[in-house]
């Protein structure tokens, strides 16, 4: 094979040590490394908080996610001209385009990291009296992080991709650059050490591509819609008077001395009349009357399937009861020593 | 109490058995109770350990743990030992219910 078409290895290696005797290939990294350190950190901070704010707030993500997945389809390199207008040749430019890169591999994984927690753990969380704030600390960030270091890791590829794209227009330093200027001289070695990672990038890209079709299927699918508002409608049912369920919010809103509460929160007894729930046509409980008394042992039993712990979940307050015409009461009784 | 553990993975056995704690998990004493919570089910000594490495009995016991640990008034079980094989169901009915005559705890489970 000539030369011409594909040097030998063994030439790119002799191309690899000239540049770096010369300090050359050590400058041009350094340039091209901190292009896009700085490039990732601004798109990556960006795509990053557009991505927690939109998994977690619907109308955060009402608001820019449709415009952020159009956005997405246009070719970031295909723009190019635009941004040479708006930022001239200089540095913020190239940085402008590695950060348009990264923005959208970030804010893809972080959102889709946060929509598909486990919601298995967020109702636990639930259950046992998170805020909002620990829930995101404790579970729904934990939760996301694989996902978002994918993001992370994909956004990795693209900034090289882009950077050295960036860099063969216009610039007089950096990876890109070096690439450029030995085409120019016909240096084929110093092209083809130039651009292993270019090679490698656009492997990248061609995995994000794929997995963003993916994550879009995901996203349309319909995931669970806002469990939090589903819970506080929950929560508004179970005690009408009462907005929380803290036991400070309790004593107030019921007027009682702290004493008198404390006596009928011990002695707590659970009253459900005529409950009702179906899942869309599917009728699970219709019409539950449940008295316990407390310090009654109660057992439920029935076959798999016929509402056991739909029953519970409706008493735990994690589901919307159906209709109006339920009563589901906490009400006093006097304490029993069980035995 | 779920049927199945539901235990954070990404949490050490001690830290699962606090978040039973609920608005109480800042006070001083919380890993103090969560340790004594942890006694009472005899996992003392997998306190550091992470879920991923604990049998199916085990986690459905920090589980207990954590829903112990506030010593509640109420506890709802769902089918808890659902998924358990006969043999550790056996020993977690036993231990469920010594628990409840310790504790005195009023239940309403579903496990029968």
């Amino acid at each position: 094979m000539p030369a011409r078409v594909l040097p030998a290895p063994s030439d790119v290696a002799l191309a690899g040590w000239k540049l770096l005797l010369s300090g050359e290939l050590a400058r041009n990294i350094w340039v091209s490394f901190w292009r896009a350190s700085v490039g990732f950190l601004i798109g990556g901070g960006i795509g990053f908080a557009f991505g927690l704010a939109n998994g977690l707030s619907q109308l955060s993500s009402k608001l820019t996610d449709t415009t952020l997945q159009m956005v997405r389809n246009i070719p970031h390199l295909a723009l190019i001209p635009l941004v040479i207008l708006w930022f001239g040749i200089d540095e913020s430019a190239k940085l402008f385009l590695v950060a348009l890169g990264v923005f959208f591999p970030i804010y893809l994984n972080t959102l889709h990291g946060i929509r598909t927690v486990d919601p298995q753990l967020i109702e636990m969380g639930r259950i046992y009296g998170m805020t909002d704030g620990e829930l995101f600390r404790r579970v729904i960030f934990p939760g996301a992080l694989p996902s978002i270091f994918v993001g992370v890791r994909f956004a990795l590829g693209i900034m090289w991709l882009t950077l050295i794209v960036a860099e063969t227009i216009a610039a007089s330093s950096g990876l890109g650059y070096m690439a450029m200027q030995a085409r120019e001289f016909m240096l084929i070695d110093v092209v083809v050490l130039s651009h292993p990672d270019l090679r490698l990038a656009r492997k990248a890209r061609r995995q994000r591509l794929a997995r963003a079709g993916a994550a879009d299927a995901v996203l349309a699918s319909g995931l669970p819609e806002t469990l939090r508002i589903e819970m506080q409608e929950a929560l508004r049912f179970l005690c009408p008077d009462a907005e929380a369920v803290d036991r400070a919010d309790f004593v107030k809103q019921a007027r009682l001395s702290r004493r008198d509460a404390d006596a009928l929160l011990r002695g707590l007894s659970l009253t459900i009349r005529g409950l009702r729930k179906s899942f869309g046509d599917n009728e699970v409980l219709r019409g539950i009357d449940l008295h316990i008394p407390a310090g009654q042992f109660v057992a439920i039993v029935g076959r798999s399937g016929c509402g056991k712990s739909t029953l519970l979940r409706l008493i735990a307050g994690l589901r919307p009861i159906d209709g109006r015409h339920h009563q589901l009461r906490r009400g006093h009784a006097r304490r029993k020593t069980s035995a | 109490m779920f049927q199945e553990p539901r235990l954070l993975p990404w949490a050490r056995v001690l830290s699962n058995v606090e978040v039973g704690l609920g608005r109480e998990r800042a006070s001083a004493d919380a890993q103090a109770r969560a340790e004594s919570a942890l006694v009472e089910v005899g996992l003392d000594d997998k306190r550091g350990q992470w879920p991923a490495v604990l049998s199916g009995g085990q986690k459905q016991r920090v589980a207990l743990a954590r829903a112990l640990v506030s010593r509640p008034r109420v506890l709802a079980f769902d089918e808890p030992l659902g998924a358990l094989d006969a043999l550790t169901r056996i020993s977690m009915q036993r231990l469920l219910e010594r628990v409840w005559h310790d504790q005195g705890v009023y239940r309403d489970p579903g496990d029968a």
